[in-house]
């Protein structure tokens, strides 16, 4: 995957220091996704697929527009729809972009055992190595928006890369060119915000969505990818956005912290042993034979 | 079922001692034969590629040192379940071969209570009541036994993923790595156990045989019983192989 | 210049379901079915129906219906869907259905089955604006049962 002017931050199944690491300025990039604007065109899966010049699948009929149940390794943005009645009796017929949201503390990266397989850049986009994928699927579990996708034939995970290649030359990500709406746009996550809290804001006050909000999940650092909600105590509704995302905490508390210290104190025996053997010493086979009739324990032979 | 259990047994002892030779000098007991040596090593083999393996996936410190070994990161990750099952399926074995001799009574209770005596080698002898193992041996036996059903609980699902589901994973993920983590304790300890601490007994499990003052100092009661001596009052009877 | 496909269907003849065709924006005219891009985005035809009428059928999402004018017949797998509502005309609940157009003859997703052999616009009446010729596609009666 060429990376342009990218520099990496983090990497997974990684000991040591990452020589990308505070050495360069970088502003964070963020993906605006405006949810009311959308029209479910689906121009920005065509231009991912075409950009990436995905292999097509085959689908089927489900009672919906959407595409697909869910992403797949060769389907990494998908809108999700759902018909939702609102209380006052009125119909909303919600459309939600799917795709990686590029957490600031992904889920993937810190479930990944391989050394490279998963990094991070000073920009923010989480990106695969596929070269270095072992196919465990540890990502798969590690995310909380469930987006790693595995391919049986090749045994690697694939997801939206935030045009990582693009953006690296400057370019924004496919899908923001190709949306009709400008309902999709593509800058730094500081721009980005304050589009969102400028939108949030016109949706609560002028269009009556109260609740209206931004959603960039603290749970999991933030994200590079925001969304601007009708309504943001039910993210739920939007195809199953989660309201809390959590890492779960096989990848957290116990890789950090539980997994070395385990192996340490494991380890511990070897050296244990050594120095029972030392001062101890081995037990000798005895020259004489035992009285069968004495106590345990005592022999009699002088050590 | 123990009938056909025994009856499996026998017959597979049988058939190697036609094809193998154990040699049995003067003064020497026999304590495995090939069957049992063959099943061992061959368990360990596998139990070690698994270690290795499945260490070099464990934490990102090991990954670079052990992934070499196999052939790469993805290698590792395709053989270590394969290495796993080999290992299981070959302990099942060994587990059928030396249920009897493993099985736990109140004299092993004893030995436990006192294992401050044996860590600090406080007598020559082993109590005269210790037979074919010693409850130290049959504790590392039934944690494998435990341990290997809880690889096989949380190693399935995280071999296949996609059919179990992100839970069953990251539950199995911390399951997996406590039997690991165990099961790497008694190994150290088990080799230390079998080669340096006690001399004498590494050969018992290449050539099959050790020497009489071996068995006296360490299986008192498999030595009375494997040499017909008059054993004392609290003398049980129980096959040892 | 009269054919017999000139017949207009009416209420008591039991053609009492509005039906409308419309265009989606994943396919365009009748030569997107043969690109595989498109027909992965939405493989097959369907017929968006109320709710309320799929429970009055008896019919649930992906079942095949069959659509009838006084002109000819349509049969695809029905979109239950709520963002079509019954409308109350005349103080009577008539329905609204409708039904893409882009399917029709063959497609590449032909062979397993997963096409319209007819288009729609047989569906239609040869009804046009007098100024304009613009055919009158939006708005005529039809009859929907299980296929």
């Amino acid at each position: 995957m060429p990376t342009g002017t990218l520099q990496i931050k983090l990497i997974s199944g990684h000991s040591g220091s990452v020589p990308g690491r505070g050495v360069q300025r970088e502003e964070e990039v963020c993906k605006y996704v405006d949810v009311t604007t959308c029209i479910g065109c689906k121009a920005c899966e065509v231009a991912c697929v075409e950009w990436n010049d995905m292999p097509f699948g085959q689908t089927t009929f489900d009672n919906t527009y959407q595409t697909m149940p869910s992403t797949a390794w060769n389907y990494w943005n998908l809108i999700k729809f759902n018909e939702h009645h609102r209380e006052d009796g009125t119909l909303q017929w919600l459309m939600r972009k799917d795709q990686c949201m590029h957490c600031e503390d992904p889920g993937c990266l810190r479930a990944c055992p391989a050394d490279g397989a998963i990094v991070q850049y000073t920009n923010g986009i989480v990106d695969f190595q596929q070269e270095n994928c072992i196919g465990c699927q540890y990502c798969v579990t590690g995310c909380p928006f469930d987006i790693p996708k595995f391919n049986g034939a090749t045994k690697k995970v694939y997801k939206c890369t935030l045009c990582s290649d693009r953006v690296g030359q400057g370019l924004e990500p496919a899908c923001i060119k190709s949306c009709p709406t400008g309902c999709l746009k593509f800058g730094t996550k500081a721009d980005m915000r304050a589009l969102a809290e400028t939108r949030a804001r016109q949706l609560r006050e002028h269009s009556g969505f109260p609740n209206a909000g931004v959603y960039d999940p603290p749970s999991v650092g933030g994200t590079h990818v925001i969304y601007v909600l009708h309504d943001l105590t039910k993210p739920e509704l939007y195809g199953g956005l989660p309201a809390n995302p959590q890492i779960p905490a096989s990848f957290t508390v116990w890789k950090r912290f539980a997994k070395p210290i385990g192996l340490m104190l494991g380890l511990l025996a070897a050296p244990v042993a050594f120095l029972h053997f030392i001062t101890q010493g081995p037990r000798e086979p005895q020259p004489q034979m035992p009285d069968p009739d004495r106590k345990a324990g005592a022999s009699g032979v002088p050590r | 079922m123990t009938n056909l259990v025994e009856r499996f047994d026998e017959a597979a002892r049988a058939r190697f001692g036609e094809h193998t030779r154990t040699v049995i000098h003067e003064g020497d007991l026999l304590r495995h034969p090939a069957y049992t040596r063959f099943l061992h090593w061959s368990v360990a083999a596998f139990f070690v590629l698994a270690l290795l393996s499945g260490f070099a996936i464990y934490t990102p410190w090991l990954y670079r040192w052990l992934t070499p070994l196999f052939g790469g990161g993805p290698m590792t990750r395709l053989l270590h379940p394969w290495f796993s099952l080999g290992f299981v399926v070959l302990f099942l074995v060994q587990v059928l071969n030396w249920l009897e001799p493993m099985s736990w009574n109140r004299d092993d209770g004893r030995w436990m209570r006192n294992l401050r005596r044996y860590v600090g080698n406080v007598e020559e002898f082993e109590p005269e009541y210790v037979d074919f193992f010693n409850a130290g041996q049959k504790v590392y036996f039934w944690a494998i036994i435990v341990s290997a059903v809880i690889f096989l609980i949380s190693g399935i699902p995280m071999w296949f993923p996609e059919t179990f589901g992100r839970v069953m994973v990251a539950v199995g993920y911390v399951l997996h790595d406590l039997a690991a983590l165990v099961m790497l304790v008694g190994f150290i300890v088990h080799v230390y156990e079998g080669t340096a601490s006690q001399p004498g007994t590494l050969r018992s499990m290449t050539r099959g045989t050790v020497e009489k003052q071996w068995a006296w100092t360490h299986h008192p009661r498999w030595f009375r019983r494997a040499t017909g001596l008059p054993g004392t009052n609290e003398n049980r009877a129980g096959k040892g192989r | 210049m009269k054919t017999e496909l000139d017949k207009y269907g009416s209420i008591d003849e039991g053609y009492a379901v509005v039906c409308t065709t419309y265009r989606l924006t994943e396919h365009y005219h009748f030569w997107t079915k043969h690109n595989p891009m498109n027909v992965q985005l939405v493989p097959e035809p369907f017929i968006e129906i109320p709710v309320e009428l799929a429970d009055e059928l008896g019919v649930k999402g992906g079942e095949r219906l069959k659509v009838s004018s006084a002109r000819a017949s349509y049969v695809a797998k029905a979109m239950v869907t709520r963002r079509i509502k019954p409308m109350l005309i005349d103080g009577k609940k008539t329905y609204q259905i409708g039904i893409p157009i882009h399917w029709g003859y063959r497609g590449i997703a032909e062979e397993e089955g997963r096409t319209a052999l007819d288009p729609v616009n047989l569906l239609s009446p040869t009804v046009i604006d007098p100024n304009a010729f613009t055919p009158e596609y939006k708005g005529f009666l039809v009859k929907i049962e299980r296929a």
